[in-house]
């Protein structure tokens, strides 16, 4: 019988245990957005692979002229973006360790670049340089991972409008800090799932504290 | 008891993987698509994705050349990538491999019928995206995407069902089967045992492959339907050599095990039937858990 068990969960292991499964390929960059000392939020750009181009070209630019009007940028925002509501926008972040859901995004933009179609959006996170290092840390990427979410080799992370500030960024995969779909309390913003299991994307961190 | 409960768990964090709507686009309900359970740490995963990713990217460029150049080994290129980027892409979850195995699990059956149905299951998979897309752009000519994520929220709702209710059918008829003592013997039964082997994989297969579809929107954007087909086609070629490998694998792991109980009467035939009730069992349940969302959205809190 723990043959035949053995057996079993073996296979299941084999075969259901890869659990890579994208559809879509996405680029991404991230642009952290200052006031002075103040840190507004970030700007957050997916670059989308060749054939989702197309596709959104297909349905939602009738012209054809791979230019996005307001009106063609409206209908992209309702029919293929505002559903991301539902998955947090696929941004994960935590400051000082604690999480916060995005629930809401800004300036949705569309654009293409180099023949490819992106998506350019603001997430709003206000919080003021103190004293001592704030740390705010920030994944991109697809719970159901219907979607892989890269980081752009060149230049991933930038900074604007920064004044009187420290700071110090760097990418990290943060094995300490995994990403529990069930569990509220270590998720980034995730709730009301009932999904189960372990995640480690890589995050942007930004430390950064009033200059001394 | 302890263990046919891990082996069911697993069951369910590989059966998850399978419902995968295009998040982008808004569903009929708005609801969220259930979420694998994964570690994208894995560095295996992370090549797997890679690949797929340069895959796609290379198909998508030798296909964008496809209108200045339509010379034998561009198409052959084609074709060549899209066998393989859907030989990795059915690596991933989901295609049905859960079912193909349970289904597997609790028959008799040589390899040919798993190659068979292996092939048949990604070619339906395949067909049912190209049908879709090609009735869309036919009729409507504009929102193809979004209709074709319409169309594939319904089918999953009906494929899952169907699961359901043929597992259920088969869990019973084994049952009745059973209680009767008219216990399957070898060679004369297999394929009377069959006979529900259509029906599975067209329930299952029902269901178009998201990634088959993107390449036949790609195609038509690109003003290339015949190319994006043959595409299709070539990468569910691909798909089906994994689909088809499941299914053998199953069969032969089965043969193995009860080859390792031969002179065991009583344990070997335990064990036979009691693999024809977990793998109707399998099918069953993955099809009921799968089909929840569908039938109460609410319950996933959304």
């Amino acid at each position: 019988m723990k043959r035949l068990f053995g057996f079993l969960g073996l296979f299941l292991l084999v075969v259901g245990g890869i659990t890579a499964h994208p559809h879509m390929f996405i680029d991404s960059k991230v642009s952290f957005v200052f006031d002075g000392n103040c840190l507004e939020g970030f700007v957050v750009d997916w670059i989308f692979d060749s054939m989702f181009t197309e596709s959104i070209i297909l349905d939602f630019d009738l012209n054809r002229d791979r230019v996005f009007d307001e009106q063609e940028v409206k209908e992209i925002e309702e029919g293929a973006f505002s559903n991301l509501k539902n998955f947090g926008y696929f941004t994960c972040l935590r400051y000082n360790g604690r999480p916060y859901p995005v629930e809401e995004v800004k300036n949705f933009e569309v654009y293409i670049e180099n023949d490819r179609l992106g998506y350019r959006f603001f997430v709003p996170f206000h919080v003021e340089a103190g004293e001592k290092f704030g740390i705010l840390r920030v994944a991109l990427f697809d719970e159901t991972f219907f979607c892989d979410i890269a980081l752009i080799e060149d230049n991933p992370v930038s900074v604007r409008g920064e004044s009187g500030v420290e700071m110090v960024i760097y990418l990290n995969e943060n094995k300490d800090l995994s990403i529990s779909y069930n569990n509220q309390n270590a998720s980034g913003g995730r709730n009301n799932t009932a999904y189960s299991g372990t995640a480690y994307p890589t995050e942007v961190v930004l430390k950064f504290r009033k200059a001394q | 008891m302890k263990r046919f409960l891990i082996l069911l768990l697993l069951i369910f964090h590989t059966s998850l993987i399978f419902a995968q709507g295009n998040p982008f686009i808004s569903k009929p309900d708005s609801r969220k698509t259930p979420a694998p359970a994964f570690s994208s740490s894995s560095p295996f995963l992370k090549t797997i994705a890679s690949a797929q990713r340069t895959f796609r990217e290379k198909l998508g460029e030798i296909m964008g050349r496809v209108k200045s150049d339509r010379s034998p080994l561009t198409l052959i290129s084609i074709l060549g990538l899209s066998l393989l980027y859907g030989l990795i892409h059915a690596l991933g979850p989901g295609h049905r491999k859960t079912v193909i195995f349970s289904y597997f699990l609790s028959k008799d059956a040589t390899p040919s019928q798993g190659f068979l149905a292996g092939f048949s299951l990604a070619f339906l998979h395949a067909a049912s995206a190209v049908g879709i897309i090609l009735v869309s752009y036919i009729i409507i000519k504009s929102a193809l995407l979004s209709s074709f994520e319409q169309v594939n929220y319904y089918l999953e709702g009906f494929s899952y069902g169907a699961l359901a209710l043929i597992g259920l059918v088969m869990l019973g008829i084994t049952l009745i089967q059973l209680f009767r003592r008219k216990e399957l013997s070898k060679g004369s039964g297999d394929r009377q045992k069959n006979r529900s082997l259509p029906a599975i994989i067209l329930a299952a297969g029902l269901v178009p492959c998201p990634g088959a579809a993107t390449i036949l929107l790609f195609s038509i954007s690109l003003g290339i339907i015949p190319v994006g087909i043959f595409a299709v086609f070539a990468m569910s070629l691909g798909m089906a050599v994994i689909i088809s490998g499941v299914a053998i694998v199953t069969i032969f792991g089965k043969k193995q095990l009860l080859v390792l109980l031969e002179g065991k009467d009583r344990i070997s035939t335990f064990v036979h039937e009691g693999l024809e009730i977990v793998g109707n069992l399998l099918i069953f349940l993955f099809g009921l858990f799968m089909s929840i969302p569908f039938l109460f959205p609410g319950i996933t809190g959304h």
